[in-house]
């Protein structure tokens, strides 16, 4: 009798087991296929979703959704209801990088991040004086073809004056439609000048190069978009023309941007091994590595420059090649955002960005709230003036110490250098050190409630 | 023996493809229920219904799943329920109604023994209106009304003073930037280089001012009934510190100034009526030709109880009209044999509102009475109240109130400045609105 119970259990349990086996077969292949389509949110069912929503989120949702549909007084617009609600839904996470896009937010930031939009190529800034002058015009783009000069004030757009307007308002006048025109006033030294010009999709330039004296080339770039692979590859083509001896690239003021791009371009810079390690959800650790096909150019003595502005893919990157000691990195502490979001584009237009992965630089440092430290700090000097290279301090320590390097120069003219960085460096530790101490107070009364 | 442990074998080895088998048919069928499809370029969601994708409730439910599934965080089970009480909360913001909100268990709690005469805390209810200071729309609190006997009442706050500071903190409105965009809007159009330091610092000041302040909507909430500790209060008219307590109202008083009776009604519940019907019926034996009705400071309720009232006064008329999305409902009074047919003096005052503004406004239609004191509030939204599994939950604008008269608030024909609930008010007073007051019914 009892022989045949346990032979009954043997058995439900060899059929449960080829009942589970085709799922356990399927699951292992799915998650298999996910671990490397990093970044890119898993695909799931409704059902996957009820099961686990635990508490009341989706419940929450259509209990509001349908009192305010049925019961509030007034006519609600069910989107804008949703969209609130998604905002104030991220709120719970407080995590500032953590953020939902409305279909116009969200076309404008595609834009940004694509570099491409259909406009009249000139670069737009608001003065103190609240006036629209043209920062830069992109060569050959339209509005450099009907005759717009850098400096210009424009001054109405189809005939709409600007006075008293947002930048943003007018910069949306000045985009449009491709192949439509535009008419801008402009104001030159006194004289009121109307061009014409025909929009088209102006790919804008975030990486300018130059060479600088001594055989130094100097590569800024202000942000990591979609372009950025084909700009750094003109850019070093340019400057291995004139055969440059050693490189400065400039990541100050540089934001951030797309993962991958920052992944190929250090691949410019570091010859194989890792890049950045992702570390996503539960600990799980990926290595971004070097891709060897994009280390198509030959390497130089390389100093980068960063400041407080850099940050994201510009700290990858610096962390990158300072962990690799391909380079020397001389500026002041990074932004430290050692974060990575992943946006998703939804079907009515909008996307949601969330924080799904830390990184780590190579030798595993995470560097969220603390910054790349550099290896000379070097302050901006007080009287600086935006794109002149003799009042940037930075710049000018970034070239002595690429000489070093170089060995054009002695270590001797690069003892007040070090002097300096030694006492910014105290300061640094001291910041961070109280950092951490207020973090720890704060874990532990969070504790204590 | 052999030969049995082969047919066991076999058994078992039928028993796992027959269960294989089926495993592999339950999952593809499965399957075959869900629809993919693209969202955007980069990534892919289900639905289990095609058309729907565009839906607002599609949206939704993928933002929930990328999170779910993607969040650098593991998300235990306080997180869910934050997300879900910020996600209300959001979604209840869009609809700009101060009336509109998340409530936590003990703000759910507090509204429904409200309705029975139960209060806590300090003894306001906080009213957020939108006045205009220097051409910038700001949202500043008022209070809206006093609750009798409670500790603002004792204090001597009134419905209509403005709360200007709490705990020392300022009160922010919803968009404390403006003015600041203001500044900088005005220098952008006039700019003078000469001016520039002087603009910075008025910015910086307008920054500072930000960070020390106090959001209305946590304001709003802290005075309804947040805090245990002794709050401090500035007003427009002084400086309290105000310890909250709780207290239990009578439905309905009977009291005697320099002779004249009165019947002050101090809230609204389900005993009111059967209280009101008491007092009225010891007026009536005591030979009374008229008495004041004191509805200052009468706002919650429900408008059952306000029927139940005003059945003694005005019976077989109406209280007015419910309006909401699907319908719209005549509130009748019910039937009663023996009303007052005295005179009636109706004290009314700017905390008289919703049910102590229909009340009066019902009552007052019979020209017996006079409606004596301050302009009411005029608010005749109807708010339900809906809960959550949680035990919180939310107010909603369900419904508007329109008076018989189609009146928007109720205008006394004797104005005059009259004080709280359960304050006497000048014989001279009483005596002039007796003569206004047409002969007994």
């Amino acid at each position: 009798m009892k022989n045949t119970v346990v032979k009954i259990i043997i058995f439900v349990l060899v059929f449960l087991l080829g009942y589970q086996t085709p799922k356990f077969i399927y699951g292992a292949a799915k998650d298999g296929l996910y671990a490397t389509l990093r970044n890119i949110p898993q695909r799931g069912t409704i059902a996957d979703i009820l099961r686990n929503d635990t508490l009341k989120v989706m419940p929450t949702y259509d209990k509001v959704m349908k009192a305010i549909l049925d019961d509030y007084y007034k006519e609600a617009d069910e989107k804008k209801v949703t969209y609130s609600g998604i905002h104030g839904m991220l709120t719970a996470f407080h995590d500032p990088f953590s953020n939902f896009y409305e279909p116009d937010q969200y076309k404008k930031m595609k834009e940004d991040n694509e570099g491409n939009f259909s406009g009249i190529g000139a670069v737009l800034q608001m003065t103190e004086e609240g006036q629209i002058l043209v920062h830069e015009i992109i060569k050959d783009a339209p509005a450099d073809q009907s005759g717009i000069k850098q400096g210009d004030i424009i001054i109405a757009v189809d005939e709409k004056p600007t006075a008293g307007r947002d930048l943003e308002s007018v910069v949306k006048d000045i985009r449009g439609e491709e192949g439509t025109k535009v008419k801008i006033t402009v104001d030159r030294k006194g004289e009121h000048l109307t061009c014409e010009p025909i929009r088209r999709i102006v790919h804008t330039i975030n990486t300018t190069h130059k060479v600088l004296e001594d055989g130094i080339g100097y590569i800024k770039m202000s942000q990591f978009n979609q372009n950025s692979d084909r700009e750094i590859d003109e850019a070093l083509t340019d400057l291995e023309k004139n055969n440059i001896k050693g490189l400065i690239f400039d990541l100050r003021g540089n934001p951030g941007g797309l993962l991958d791009m920052a992944v190929n371009v250090s691949s410019r810079f570091v010859d194989k091994g890792v890049v950045v390690i992702i570390q996503s959800r539960g600990g799980i650790r990926q290595n971004l590595m070097v891709d060897t096909e994009k280390h198509n150019h030959k390497t130089y003595p390389l100093v980068v420059l960063v400041n407080s502005g850099s940050a994201s893919a510009s700290e990858i990157v610096s962390g990158c090649v300072k962990d690799h000691k391909t380079a020397t990195i001389v500026g002041t502490e990074t932004f430290g955002k050692g974060l990575v979001q992943s946006l998703v584009p939804l079907q009515d237009g909008s996307a949601i960005a969330i924080t799904t992965a830390k990184y780590l630089t190579p030798n595993g440092i995470d560097i969220h709230k603390k910054g790349i430290e550099p290896d000379y700090f070097v302050e901006q000097s007080d009287d600086y003036v935006i794109d002149d290279d003799k009042t940037d301090a930075q710049l000018i320590a970034g070239k002595k110490v690429l000489l070093n390097k170089l060995g054009l120069l002695g270590d001797d003219e690069l003892k007040d250098i070090i002097a300096k960085s030694d006492e910014l460096k105290v300061k640094y530790e001291e910041k961070i050190a109280k950092k951490e101490a207020e973090e720890a107070k704060n874990k532990e009364k969070d504790m204590g409630d | 023996m052999k030969n049995k442990t082969f047919f066991y074998c076999i058994l078992a080895l039928l028993l796992f493809s027959v269960g294989a088998c089926l495993g592999m048919f339950q999952m593809f069928l499965g399957a075959n229920k869900m629809y993919y499809t693209a969202a955007g370029d980069s990534s892919v969601i289900v639905t289990d219904n095609v058309d729907d994708v565009y839906s607002s409730r599609y949206i939704f439910t993928a933002v929930k799943m990328i999170i779910d599934k993607n969040y650098v965080e593991k998300i235990d089970a306080e997180l869910y329920n934050e997300m879900s009480v910020d996600l209300a909360k959001g979604m209840l913001r869009e609809l700009g109604d101060s009336a509109c909100r998340y409530a936590d268990k003990k703000e759910v709690e507090l509204i429904e023994k409200a309705n029975l005469g139960e209060f806590e805390g300090i003894g306001i209810k906080p009213e957020i209106r939108t006045v205009d200071v220097d051409g910038i729309r700001v949202e500043k609190l008022f209070v809206g009304s006093v609750i009798p006997q409670g500790p603002a009442y004792k204090a001597g706050i009134q419905a209509g003073d403005v709360i200007e500071l709490i705990d020392g903190q300022e009160i922010l409105p919803y968009n404390p930037l403006a003015k600041a965009e203001k500044i900088l809007k005005e220098y952008q159009l006039k700019p003078d280089r000469s001016k520039l330091k002087e603009v910075q610092a008025q910015i910086d000041k307008e920054y500072e001012r930000i960070e020390k302040g106090l959001p209305i909507l946590e304001a709003e909430r802290k005075i309804s009934y947040k805090s245990k500790d002794p709050i401090k209060i500035k007003t427009n008219i002084n400086i309290y510190t105000l310890t909250p307590s709780s207290w239990t109202l009578e439905p309905a008083k009977q009291a005697t100034f320099n002779g004249v009776p009165y019947l002050e009604v101090q809230c609204l519940t389900e005993k009111t009526g059967e209280k009101v019907g008491e007092i009225i019926s010891n007026f009536k034996a005591a030979k009374k030709d008229f008495f004041v009705l004191d509805l200052r400071d009468v706002f919650g309720g429900t408008y059952d109880s306000a029927k139940e009232v005003a059945k003694f006064f005005v019976p077989n008329t109406s209280l007015g009209t419910l309006k909401t999305k699907k319908s719209s409902v005549n509130l009748l009074i019910p039937k009663n044999d023996a009303p007052w047919r005295g005179k009636l003096i109706i004290l009314v005052n700017k905390g008289t509102n919703k049910y102590g503004e229909l009340l009066a406004n019902a009552i007052s239609q019979d020209s017996s009475s006079v409606i004596v004191g301050e302009e009411t509030l005029g608010d005749f939204k109807d708010i339900s109240i809906y809960d959550f599994d949680n035990g919180g939950g939310f107010t909603l604008t369900t419904g508007e109130y329109i008076l018989v008269n189609k009146a928007e608030k109720v205008s006394p024909q004797i104005q005059t400045e009259c004080g709280p609930n359960g304050k006497e008010i000048n014989k001279s007073v009483i005596d002039k609105a007796l003569s206004y007051v047409g002969g007994a019914k």
